[in-house]
């Protein structure tokens, strides 16, 4: 029963009570946002490459390489020369390497040039390698291989024929249509931006632009080495290499000082979305305050027949509970809804893959963290509905 | 003996020295139905209050139902009052967003007497209440509509003392006889004992008792 009168009363006063709702769904809309988008960045980047020692470019700054070469985020500065690839391929300490030609697209979706390398030696998530849902490795000059997603977004099967265009734009004016690409292989779905990527022979790349099958240069290339105790020195003698400026960078190390870079904006944005979490509470306060005076005699007359003053101060306990429930039920469906509309443009055009299942361990805390909250906000209105119940009576 | 009054004397905390209530003696007996009339603002309300524990008892003492009122905590007399009294006002009687099946149940939610849906139905159904109306939130009713659900909710918990606080000031003639008829046709049903206060003389007649309250009150107030 003290359920009914606690929601009836609640739809009673629906106009004020909307409102409370709505400013509790939108800020814990902030605040479960900017957890989720958080944890799951984090998560996505951490397992996209796993197994390289160290990844080279031309010198430009680590997270600057990171990105562009693992997450496909921003331009490259310059490039590398064939040579000095070469050199670093058939050094001792090193076991394997996939080098990486970046600049052109397809449809907005980015074109990787590579060796059949990638696919023996690229790793993600746990140690995991790529592998085929259809088809096979690009063997020719003229033959591509899409990512999951490419293929799914695209609606391409194996041997449809496809044409790269120059730059990373959605809409590009150079079109390299004098050389068609033929669908060869189709990989397995990885949640990494291997995804959304397509992948072509570095013979391919010169073939588009300079007309020729030799290549002269590389956007960057991944290492693995024999053994990882010459990491450092690896890293440093790529770094002092005499030949080209070089940049060599551990990822795992580069990834950090993202993080850290990162870190003061996470931080700054949380402390923003709990400001807002607190004021929405504030305000749940201030309408069951401005309730108990409207509230008076219906106070009165529960005193009389009989009601506790202990069971005025539950009603408005109550009602604040049905609204953090309702209001935390609101910012997940709306959330829930944000994140499915949103998915498919934030993986193409920010290279973010975040998922729309929001039921995590954390997300389960903060949702019963705001109840907690909730409760305490309403103690002062069912505070002052308790005495106003104990001395309506006496 | 339903009530028996001995030197009750109640003031305000705001005028210690001006008793509004100062009554030597006055005895109800069970199943007895009384009427006390008198004009507004002589202090009628606050007696009532006295009785059902509503205000505290500044002198004297109060014992309904061989139950003194003075010896009882707070929370006993909230359990009291929903136990052993029922009450009926001039307004304000109901909760207006529930249902009067709601606004039943709830009094009946703070009371040991067992109630299901089927007590509450029939006591509707007695009070000439149409069905349709029984999930309707009380807003929606009429005057008399309220006042015939306030007499459910006051009944609800079969209880041994029916207090009225001038119930039919709200009412047209005929919502008044109407009103007046069923109240006392349930009291007697109910054999309990009933106290309706009220300055509208009109409805004397229903009682065998009519004692003017300017006459037990004795504080010198004729207001």
């Amino acid at each position: 029963m003290i359920l009914i009168l606690a929601s009836k009363s609640l739809i009673n006063r629906k106009g004020s009570v909307l409102l409370t709702i709505t400013a509790l769904a939108v800020s814990l809309f902030v605040l479960l946002a900017v957890d989720h988008i958080r944890l799951q960045t984090k998560q996505s980047f951490a397992s996209t490459l796993s197994g390289a020692d160290l990844i080279v470019g031309s010198r430009t700054s680590s997270i600057n390489l990171l990105l562009y070469s693992v997450f496909r985020i921003g331009s490259p500065t310059a490039n590398l020369s064939w040579d000095s690839y070469q050199y670093y391929k058939n050094h001792p300490k090193v076991a394997w390497t996939i080098p990486i030609s970046l600049g052109d697209s397809h449809k907005g979706f980015r074109v990787m040039g590579t060796t059949q390398d990638f696919f023996l030696h690229y790793q993600y998530g746990n140690k995991k390698k790529v592998v085929f849902s259809e088809g096979e490795k690009f063997d020719d000059i003229s033959e591509v291989v899409l990512g999951a997603d490419v293929a799914k977004q695209l609606h391409y099967a194996i041997n449809d024929p496809i044409v790269l265009a120059h730059g990373i734009a959605a809409t590009s004016f150079s079109i390299h249509d004098q050389h068609p690409f033929n669908i060869v292989g189709i990989l397995e779905p990885t949640g990494t931006p291997i995804d959304q990527s397509l992948y072509v022979s570095l013979q391919g790349i010169e073939a588009i632009h300079n007309n020729t099958a030799s290549t002269t240069s590389i956007t960057a290339f991944m290492v693995g080495l024999t053994s990882r105790m010459s990491t450092f020195t690896l890293q440093k003698n790529i770094n002092q290499y005499s030949a080209e400026a070089l940049t060599a960078i551990l990822p795992g190390v580069a990834l950090s000082e993202l993080w850290q870079i990162v870190g003061s904006v996470e931080d700054i944005l949380a402390v923003i979305s709990y400001l807002v979490l607190l004021a929405s509470l504030l305000g749940l306060s201030a309408m069951l305050l401005a309730s108990i005076r409207e509230r008076q005699q219906e106070i009165h007359l529960l005193r009389i027949i009989g009601a506790p003053p202990s069971y005025i101060f539950l009603i408005i306990e109550l009602e604040a509970i049905l609204i953090a429930l309702i209001g935390s039920g609101l910012s997940l469906l709306a959330l829930t809804s944000v994140l499915i509309a949103f998915q498919s443009t934030l993986t193409t055009e920010l290279g973010l893959r975040l998922s729309a299942n929001l039921f995590s361990m954390n997300n389960l805390l903060i949702l019963a963290l705001v109840q907690i909250a909730a409760i305490i906000a309403a103690a002062i209105p069912a505070a002052m509905a308790y005495r106003s119940a104990k001395y309506t009576i006496n | 003996m339903a009530i028996s009054i001995n030197k009750l004397r109640f003031s305000y905390p705001t005028s210690p020295n001006e008793p509004v209530i100062n009554i030597p003696s006055w005895q109800l007996d069970k199943g007895e139905k009384v009427f006390i009339h008198g004009p507004s603002g002589c202090g009628k309300t606050t007696f009532l209050n006295l009785l059902s524990g509503i205000l505290s008892i500044s002198d004297g003492s109060v014992i309904i139902f061989e139950q003194p009122l003075t010896n009882m905590k707070q929370s006993q007399l909230d359990r009291f009052r929903a136990q052993n009294i029922g009450c009926v006002f001039q307004s304000f009687n109901l909760i207006p967003y529930l249902s009067s099946i709601e606004n039943i149940k709830l009094a009946s939610q703070f009371s040991s007497h067992a109630v299901n849906l089927h007590d509450i139905e029939k006591l509707l159904s007695n009070l000439q209440l149409d069905c349709s109306l029984w999930n309707k939130p009380i807003h929606n009713l009429s005057m008399g509509q309220k006042q015939r659900i306030a007499i459910a909710r006051s009944l609800i918990n079969r209880p041994n003392l029916i207090i009225a606080d001038e119930p039919t000031s709200s009412l047209d003639a005929k919502n008044r006889d109407t009103f007046m008829s069923l109240l006392m046709e349930q009291v007697t049903e109910l054999n309990c004992a009933l106290m309706l206060v009220s300055h509208d003389m009109s409805v004397s007649h229903h009682f065998s008792r009519v004692e003017s309250f300017n006459e037990l009150n004795q504080t010198g107030l004729t207001t």
